[in-house]
């Protein structure tokens, strides 16, 4: 056996017990699965390719516990010592221990492909492409190589003991942060979206050579630093290191250590949260109130604070003028909100607080909280006071529910916005301001039906369309609900979503078949109503929503540093237009995207969206297009989200499947 | 004595409790700006909730790990224990110290934070005193899990992600309120509710962190060769690797009961019929003047489909109810159904005022649908879907009228000339009906089951469908695949009829040839 064998041999022997309870748990899993899942519905496209994200994070984890001891724990046991007493080199050691460690992780991946690969066989039908033994390939490629890129990137940091997971994570958001600035091929940075499946079964899945040569190159110097850090004779600083631990001035430093990389952790959370507005890239498009918020808030005006029976105001002495009429009829607001809801004593003896100083996300004119609320002060009183009416719904309705609709709050923020905006319109607001409203929505909804079963999913709502369509759909559906049982029946709602003995944190239909259930009421009446609603609005504006049509197709190309997307639009499409419409496009480099990596242009010579492709490094991307109707609506429109092939063919998205084998219809 | 603990205490961890105290504070402005800085955030206050939830138990481990674990991990609870003062003492003045600093750390926060408002906040002096109290007993809640925790040595950070585990799966994956019960009740609105002092939850936080630190002082004062002592040696590779495994298959044991909640589903006013313990309730869209058409078709379905139900052999508990609501203005096939979660029930919706509309396909696809559902879409797999396909076209035009199914026949003959007809198709009929269309992949497969009830008693089709589709599968058990694959259907259909499932792709082809329509019947002849 040559020595490098031997010390291999070694090396297995320390990782086996690992080994082997890797290997129990992959059989342990095994069992469970065949026991608890329906295993020939596991295609490896969806299962296996389109879990990328899962599995990277699984590898990270696995190689985690297998590296962070790897080499300093023979330094911690003191057997480096006895390893060095032997006629091998350390850079041996250290090769033998990372290719056990990488060869462990590889097994383990390999044992699941196969596992994937089984059940994809056994899970094949007509429709379904087979999964190439190209796909396994480059499948197997990038997860392997990412087993040795974190096993490198690991055992170099590992040198830092206590210290390896905070830097791991500082480095985690050093990477966040860089995508964040928008930093050029920051995103190669990321190895957690090396592995991306193609849009479509059959497409070719391209290796990603760039983001593989990027990864390669940094782990490659970790893997180095790693090799240098482990011949270092004494280990690293050796005595000095241990004076130091032990010196004022160490522990000093080492205070500052742990003060310091929260420091920028933290930062880095911080900044994550910075600038979550859609910018529009050519000309920014920054809400009248907001810039009207920020002047003021950078005023540097004494704050003051003046109290209403009902409301406590908080607000800058440069408003005092614009503040009196309000706070006059503010009062009046709260009683007028407390009565349409029906409002107990006991709620409307609590005192709302106005904070008019405080910075407001954008597109928000106010923004509420349990009993707080935090509003701009437009110009015009009365518009002052119908905002003040929707937020101070948003507060009853909290208080209504104790709470309970921030529980599942994705599958009601539309029922939260309907009701706030139902009572903004219906008591603040002259008749012919919903308008406005019902043109969004009826151009909405005649591209394409406003589903009940989606405003209960926030999420998928947010995937596919715009997300402020809850505040006119939920509106409609409110008006419905009205309708159908009567103008208590919102009160009603309320009442049985807060009942002591109700379910709780029912999300989607299920949170609103219990609430109508409860309630006595028939939720399919409603539904009902609803869909009648938005035919009529359809119907109504029909003649200008032809003019408007949705594209939900078109190609994206890459060139001298820009996409360019080319939508495919009908033929005579500006005909008619009214004045100042004009179309908008808003890019995003994955469906997971979060808004502030979108990218946004407006329709360009020759009819196409521009945008840096810094931010498209990948083979796929979505945009949506959407409408600036002119005076006809105020608001911005968008269609669906278009998944494209940069360079390929373009894609509409997901057509609903006609037939009944195995899938449901979801309908309204 | 005890003084020259305190004095101990603080000429060892002095500097840290120091910086502790910064890092806090550094830790608390930080987060503060963060979830303030887009302007959705709610306030200073409600950032410092969110670093006391998530951010203030780390400062709070490092505190206890200092104060507890240090002492056990390097054995310098020996020599304390040598001194001439009761054990206890050396803890309380421990927790003492642990409870002042995190009562420092938490008031001083608030009181920062008021002071960096400038006067944003309206702050009253009820809700300022809600503020601290809330604030210190969360904090002085922390501090008394930490010293806990720290005092089980080697075995604190495999117990604290148990903890953390099975508190994220209760917040994600239960319908416990987690944030209604103490301690989290009581930052539950931190920063918002200004009126109300969360009494009784402040009441059970402290006495839950009272039995916490009593815990605490039973480990420590246990006797010679104490438990912490013992705890606090390190843990070996195979205990690591034990305890490693054990989490890891707890965890995937609590994916066991990982269900969504079924839907809650009724219709409150529907009219209803029961037949054999089966349940229809048909529901209006809007307000008739008389319900004789729901009860009509009510008592159509509920009779048709329980006499189906006992034909198949499905039992009355495994048979789902059905639900129909009326729906205008459903394009070309006057019906469409909805996913009920939980499969509590079948949704159907149908235009059933529509001239054009039949109750025969209601039926018909109601029964598809419910035998889909009841075996969690096991039916609806392609290699089984054709049968449920093929009796629901039995079904369908039972009585029918002759025009139907003429056209239906025609429909097939068309599918069959266009497309063609072979096992694969058959087998595979997911592709077919992309290709072909479902209505026409259900025309041909129609015509199969009809030669086959023409060449075969029915008691035979009635054995192929109950060995085939009529098995109940429940959530969360995957024998039913097994089952799928030791009864492959192809043989099953031998074993029943005697001929493969190309003779009878073959049989069926010849079958609709024969019953082609009469003008390709009299282009023929005429050639």
């Amino acid at each position: 056996m040559t020595k490098f064998a031997a010390i291999l041999w070694k090396e297995w022997v320390s990782l086996k017990p690992f080994a082997i309870l890797l290997f129990a748990l992959f059989i342990f899993g095994l069992c469970f699965v065949q026991v608890t899942e329906f295993v020939d519905m596991y295609p490896a496209w969806d299962n296996m390719f389109g879990e990328a994200d899962t599995i990277a994070i699984v590898n990270f984890v696995l190689c985690v516990v297998v590296s962070i001891g790897l080499m300093v724990r023979e330094k911690d046991d003191g057997t480096l010592l006895y390893l060095d007493g032997l006629p091998i080199t350390r850079t041996a050691v250290y090769c033998a221990k990372w290719l056990v460690a990488v060869g462990l992780i590889v097994t383990v991946n390999l044992f699941w492909t196969l596992e994937g690969f089984i059940y994809d066989l056994v899970s094949d039908t007509s429709m379904q492409e087979r999964s190439s033994f190209r796909y396994y390939a480059v499948f197997g490629l990038l997860e392997n190589f990412l087993a040795a890129f974190f096993v490198s990137i690991i055992v170099c940091f590992s040198f830092l003991r206590r210290w390896t997971l905070l830097v791991l994570g500082a480095l985690f958001w050093l990477v966040f942060w860089l995508r964040r600035l928008e930093v050029p091929y920051a995103e190669f940075l990321n190895p957690f979206t090396l592995i991306q499946r193609p849009l479509e079964p059959g497409d070719p899945w391209q290796v990603p050579w760039n983001q593989l040569a990027v990864l390669s190159v940094v782990g490659l110097a970790a893997w180095i630093i790693g090799l240098i850090t482990f011949n270092t004779r004494t280990g690293p600083l050796g005595p000095s290191r241990k004076w130091f631990q032990n010196s004022w001035i160490g522990k000093a430093t080492g205070g500052c250590a742990i003060v310091l990389i929260p420091i920028v952790w933290l930062s880095l959370f911080a900044a994550s949260l910075f600038d979550e507005e859609e910018t529009y890239s050519d000309e920014p498009v920054v809400p009248e109130i907001v810039q009207e918020r920020a002047a003021s808030v950078s005023g540097g005006n004494r704050i003051l604070t003046t109290e209403s029976k009902h409301f406590q105001f908080v607000y800058r002495q440069k408003d005092e003028t614009g503040m009196k009429p309000f706070i006059a009829g503010a009062d009046e607001v709260f009683e007028k909100v407390a009565d349409y809801l029906s409002v107990s004593d006991e709620i409307r003896s609590n005192q709302i607080i106005v904070d008019l100083t405080s910075p407001l996300g954008s597109h928000n004119a106010g923004q509420a909280y349990w009993k707080k609320i935090r509003m701009g002060l437009p110009d015009k009183t009365d518009e002052a006071l119908a905002v003040l009416g929707h937020e101070a719904t948003h507060v009853f309705i909290d208080q209504m529910t104790d709470g309970r609709l921030e529980e599942s709050f994705s599958s009601t923020r539309w029922f939260h916005e309907g009701l706030a905006s139902e009572i903004e319109f219906e008591l603040f607001r002259a008749p012919e301001e919903t308008e406005d409203y019902e043109r969004w929505l009826a151009l909405a909804s005649s591209w394409g039906e406003v589903q009940f079963s989606e405003l209960v999913e926030d999420g998928v709502l947010n995937a596919t369309r715009d997300r402020f369509i809850v505040y006119p759909a939920g509106m409609v559906w409110v008006e419905a609900l009205i309708d159908v049982y009567g103008r208590e029946a919102p009160t009603a709602l309320l009442t049985a979503i807060a009942r002591p003995d109700g379910p709780r944190k029912l999300e989607g239909m299920a949170r609103w078949r219990d609430a109508c259930l409860a309630a006595g009421y028939d939720l399919e009446k409603v539904r009902a109503n609803f869909r009648s609603r938005l035919k009529e609005l359809r119907d109504e504006y029909a003649a200008t929503t032809a003019k408007f049509p949705e594209v939900t197709e078109g190609t994206a190309t890459r060139n001298n540093g820009k996409i360019t997307i080319t939508p495919v639009l009908p033929d005579g499409w500006r005909d008619g237009l009214p004045e100042g419409a004009e179309m908008i496009c808003r890019m995003r480099a994955q469906p997971g995207s979060p808004p502030f990596e979108w990218q946004y242009s407006k329709l360009k010579k020759g009819d196409v969206f521009n945008a840096s492709a810094l931010t498209f490094l990948k083979p796929e991307m979505s945009f949506q297009v959407g409408w600036i109707t002119g005076e006809w609506c105020k608001q911005h429109v968008f269609g669906e989200w278009v998944d494209v092939t940069i360079d390929g063919k373009g894609k509409k998205k997901n057509p609903t499947e006609k037939g009944k084998n195995g899938s449901a219809k979801t309908i309204d | 004595m005890t003084a020259v603990l305190f004095r101990k205490e603080w000429r060892q961890h002095g500097l840290w409790f120091l910086i502790l105290g910064g890092l806090t504070l550094v830790i608390f402005l930080l987060v503060v700006q963060g979830v303030n800085q887009d302007g959705t955030g709610g306030g200073i206050f409600f950032g410092i909730g969110q670093a006391l939830t998530y951010f203030f138990p780390i400062v709070v481990f490092i505190l206890c790990h200092l104060l507890v674990a240090v002492e056990y991990r390097s054995k310098t609870q020996l020599f304390l224990e040598g001194l001439p003062l009761p054990r206890w003492k050396m803890v309380f003045v421990k927790a003492f110290i642990a409870t002042l600093l995190v009562c420092a750390y938490t008031i001083g926060v608030v009181l920062i934070g008021w002071l960096a408002s400038g006067g944003s906040e309206a702050v009253s002096l009820r809700f300022l005193g809600i503020l601290i109290s809330t604030a210190a007993l969360f904090g002085w809640f922390v501090t008394s899990f930490f010293f806990l925790i720290a005092f089980l040595g080697r075995y604190r950070i495999p117990v604290l992600i148990i903890v953390f585990f099975i508190f994220n799966w209760l917040v994600s994956s239960t319908a416990v309120p987690v944030n209604d019960f103490p301690p989290f009740a009581l930052i539950e609105r931190f920063g918002f509710e200004r009126d109300i002092w969360p009494r009784e939850a402040m009441i059970w936080t402290a006495v839950i962190a009272l039995l916490l630190f009593a815990v605490s002082f039973t480990l420590a004062l246990a006797k010679e060769g104490s438990v912490s002592a013992i705890l606090g040696e390190k843990m070996s590779y195979r205990e690591k690797m034990f305890i490693g495994a054990a989490i890891a298959i707890g965890s995937m044991a609590i994916m066991m009961w990982e269900t969504p909640t079924a839907e809650p589903f009724d219709i409150p006013g529907a009219i209803s019929e029961e037949r054999n313990g089966f349940h229809v309730y048909v529901s209006p869209e809007g307000e008739p003047e008389t319900a004789d058409l729901e009860v009509q078709l009510a008592s159509y379905l509920v009779r048709e489909l329980s006499e189906k139900r006992d034909w198949l052999g499905i039992s009355e508990a495994d048979f789902p109810p059905l639900y129909v609501v009326e729906k205008t203005g459903i394009e070309e096939d006057l019906i469409e159904w909805e996913l009920v979660e939980g499969d509590t029930a079948i949704l159907m919706y149908a235009d059933y005022r529509n001239p054009e509309f039949h109750r025969e396909t209601l039926m018909a696809w109601s029964m598809s649908q419910t035998l889909d559902s009841f075996s969690m879409g096991r039916n609806g797999l392609e290699h089984r879907w054709w049968i449920v396909c093929g009796y629901e076209g039995l079904w369908e035009m039972e009585d029918a009228s002759p025009e139907r199914v003429k056209a239906k026949e025609k429909l097939a003959f068309d599918t069959l000339e266009e497309f063609g007809f072979s096992t694969k198709q058959l087998i595979g009929r997911a592709q077919y009906a992309d290709e072909a269309g479902w209505k026409e992949a259900d025309a041909v497969i129609y015509m199969g089951f009809r030669y086959l009830t023409e060449n075969f008693e029915m008691k035979t089709l009635q054995q192929f469908a109950r060995n085939t589709i009529n098995r109940p599968v429940t959530r969360r058990d995957g024998r039913a695949v097994w089952w799928d694959l030791t009864h492959p259907v192809g043989p099953e259909f031998e074993k029943t009829f005697g001929m493969t499932l190309d003779e009878f792709a073959g049989a069926t082809i010849d079958y609709i040839r024969k019953h082609q329509p009469d003008d390709v019947n009299e282009k023929e002849e005429s050639e």
